[in-house]
């Protein structure tokens, strides 16, 4: 850096700064209690019935993502998995009102990550954001008896939905969601909210439909999660890693400055306020990603309008959402009659709302090749799994291909499983079998190898690993 | 070479303080020339642990070792020592005296002859410097890497003194405190020049400078317990933001608004806070430019 050059200015003498400072003392005023009413709104209480928590942060003003990251730098080990996630989830609200198909998002990282923190931060926002660990389910056909019991003669809604209408809802641990004996409910209610309508009827004559009910759902948790993708009622979401597996130094880092806070920490005491919950720098980091959300949400309509999709983009976008169609399908649990894969056109259309809102995240005008690298990854994370595995393999084989038995050896699975598995893959013409030729009029045992064209869709994914 | 993202966050504050010491991934220590004795080679730093020593003038040898805060002490301190003139920075920085550059603890670098200001901590320890740089065609004060920001004047703060002024930059709060210390206030409120150090304002005014307007850290709080407060940030002009096409409240007035919130819902509150209002109904003033501040006032006419 170069060292800043001095320039000679001539010196104003003291009698004029004297009268200079009397002007600046007339300008110096009492601050306008409306600025202090800010904070007095963060440490009053907010029990106003709709189940929101007594102790709120209140969010700081942000418009800028360098800042929020920068705050999340001095908070805690800032590593590029918890950026990325934070920009994705970012994203989903930012995506919450836009027509189409919505962005959902699974959380995925190993315990003590870093997820729920995340979650806490975006939860800072109560105006655009619902936060729930658990939920019974979306609907409900709860009906009060009289009118004298506050239910209004059963016709207060007790639903969930007009709680999440128009936000975004933070489930922060989704491995507890999976214990819950109404997940097939609760997935399934989903899944018809999905496309912003959902019509009910119970037994205890209660009938509610909705329409128009836009709202993005974070669902975070371990890699348990990934079972919701098996159970078919998954394919809404899309996915982000946090981290891959445990790196020991970056754990070793992570926990030194770990031990260096909580020895920090027991200096500080908490108050009765969700602020003194955690410490400054880190209250700080999730005030103002509470901050950004309103940013976002309040300037997504016309920011998102204004952004632009080169062509290579949307390109890109429809090569990527048709590779996680593949690599994303499985074997249905409920019937073997037909083998078949969910068709790309809502991944595409994820896939570019997700580039877009991205743009808008990190505060860029067009989707540019660092905001592609981010959408590649996320589809990347949601194309995981044993059907991205076996293709990765036979992919590194070209044309030789291996047989099931090798096949099962690499990937350390059970030989019956990984046949039904390229039976499968076999059926939606991700692989294809054929006899080579050992000698003259003598055909070794079956193989499998990639079809063309999914060898094509594999180098454009992944352009370096062209064999 | 590493790349810049690459190099580890421990090593980055001798790097940024000129500090030749080699780092290559998958070591153990960054090896390089000492910056105070000039050993080449015999200067170290731990990647894991940040702390350097130099097996020659034995600097890190000390109980506990030397990390990256004990460095920017050590630096400082000689930097301090062999700093002799003030001149031409207090000059450039329109200052009527050089001594109010050594009072604020400001010193040239021994490593590379770049000025450097201290931050401070609320208990007065040294905890930053920031180099005085150029960095596209600005001067520029950058904080040390992974340090953290901290506040400016610490070092002069009293307790007895009934008065905080705080002001957005060092160079503001030096402007200030030069003048406070060569006038007083007479019974109605009228300015005088005085020598007597005893009867300045200074004597019952402390001054301090937050590192930037948005930075305000609830650490701080204890220097302002009881106290008369006077926020003295920038007149900042709104701007429109590219991006969503609307105006936005200058940086400066959503500084002071956060600064003031939280003095004013600290556990032990100042006495009374109160702020530069530069425009006749706004905190602002158009006729003057924007980022005109307390130093442009004292020091042009």
């Amino acid at each position: 850096m170069p060292v800043a050059p001095l320039k000679k200015r001539p010196a104003r003498p003291l009698a004029a700064r004297i009268a200079a400072l009397q002007a600046l003392v007339r300008g110096l005023l009492p601050v306008p209690d409306a600025w202090l009413k800010t904070a007095a709104k963060a440490s009053s209480k907010n029990n106003d019935g709709d189940g929101t928590d007594d102790g709120t942060m209140e969010c700081l003003p942000c418009n800028s993502y360098r800042e929020l990251i920068m705050s999340w730098r001095k908070a805690m080990r800032w590593t590029d998995g918890l950026d990325h996630a934070l920009a994705v989830m970012l994203a989903s609200v930012a995506s919450t009102k836009a027509v189409g198909d919505q962005l959902w998002i699974k959380v995925i990282g190993p315990a003590a990550c870093g997820k729920s923190t995340l979650c806490e931060a975006i939860s800072v926002n109560h105006e655009y954001v619902l936060a729930k660990s658990t939920i019974r389910g979306f609907h409900s056909g709860y009906k009060l008896d009289s009118p004298e019991e506050g239910g209004g003669g059963g016709e207060q809604d007790h639903s969930l939905i007009p709680q999440i209408r128009g936000k975004t809802l933070v489930t922060k641990d989704g491995d507890t969601l999976l214990q819950s004996p109404n997940l097939s409910q609760i997935l399934a209610e989903a899944r018809d909210l999905y496309d912003s309508t959902s019509r009910t009827h119970y037994r205890n004559a209660m009938s509610k439909d909705y329409s128009g009910v836009r709202m993005t759902w974070l669902l975070c948790g371990t890699s348990s999660l990934r079972s919701i993708d098996s159970s078919e009622l998954g394919e809404r979401f899309l996915d982000c890693v946090i981290m891959d597996g445990i790196d020991d130094d970056l754990e070793d880092e992570i926990l030194w400055r770990v031990a260096n806070r909580a020895d920090r920490n027991l200096a500080l005491e908490s108050g009765t306020d969700a602020a003194s919950q955690h410490e400054p720098a880190l209250a700080e980091a999730m005030q103002l990603t509470g901050g950004y959300v309103t940013f976002l949400r309040e300037n997504a309509s016309k920011a998102l309008a204004g952004i632009t999709l080169p062509d290579t983009g949307k390109h890109q976008c429809t090569r990527l959402g048709k590779f996680v169609a593949f690599m994303r399908a499985r074997p249905s649990y409920h019937q073997e009659e037909v083998a078949e894969r969910e068709l790309a056109a809502r991944l595409v259309s994820q896939h570019v709302r997700l580039a877009k809102c991205l743009a808008f995240v990190l505060n860029k005008n067009e989707v540019d090749a660092e905001v592609m690298r981010r959408v590649r990854q996320v589809a990347l994370d949601t194309s995981r799994g044993q059907t991205l595995a076996i293709a990765a393999h036979l992919h590194g084989t070209g044309d030789i291909g291996l047989e099931p038995t090798s096949l099962a050896h690499l990937l350390t699975k059970e030989d019956s499983r990984v046949r039904t598995l390229l039976r499968f893959l076999k059926a939606i013409h991700v692989t294809e079998v054929y006899q080579p030729k050992v000698s003259k009029g003598v055909k070794g045992r079956p193989r499998y190898r990639l079809t063309s064209k999914l060898r094509k869709l594999f180098d454009e994914v992944f352009p370096q690993s062209t064999t | 070479m590493p790349s810049k993202s690459e190099i580890p966050d421990t090593i980055k504050p001798y790097l940024f303080h000129g500090v030749e010491v080699q780092y290559r991934a998958g070591e153990k220590e960054a090896v390089g020339t000492c910056p105070f004795c000039g050993a080449e080679g015999k200067f170290s730093v731990n990647v894991a642990t940040s702390k350097c020593r130099c097996w020659v003038c034995d600097c890190g040898k000390e109980k506990g070792g030397c990390n990256a805060q004990s460095f920017l002490q050590q630096l400082w301190t000689r930097s301090d020592e062999m700093t002799a003139t003030y001149t031409d920075l207090a000059t450039e920085r329109r200052l009527l005296y050089p001594d109010t550059l050594m009072a604020w603890g400001v010193c040239k670098s021994t490593v590379d002859g770049v000025w450097m200001v201290p931050g401070y901590a609320a208990d007065g320890t040294l905890r930053q410097l920031y180099r005085w740089v150029t960095v596209k065609g600005k001067h520029k004060l950058l904080p040390t890497p992974t340090m953290g920001h901290h506040l400016h004047g610490v070092n002069l703060y009293s307790k007895q003194k009934d008065e905080v002024f705080l002001c957005e930059g060092p160079w503001d709060a030096m402007a200030l405190w030069e003048v406070l210390c060569r006038v007083k206030m007479d019974s109605q409120g009228t300015l005088h020049e005085t020598a007597s150090q005893d009867h300045c304002w200074a004597a019952t005014a402390n001054v301090l400078a937050v590192p930037g307007c948005m930075t305000f850290f609830d650490s701080w709080l204890k220097l302002f317990r009881g106290k008369t407060v006077y926020l003295c940030y920038d007149n900042d002009h709104p701007r429109m933001n590219p991006k969503t096409e609307r105006m936005e409240p200058p940086a400066a007035l959503r500084g002071l608004q956060r600064a003031a919130s939280i003095l004013a819902h600290a556990k032990e509150p100042p006495e009374s806070i109160s702020y530069l209002r530069w425009g006749e109904a706004e905190q602002f003033d158009l006729q003057r430019p924007s980022g005109y501040d307390i130093r442009d006032l004292l020091t042009t006419p």
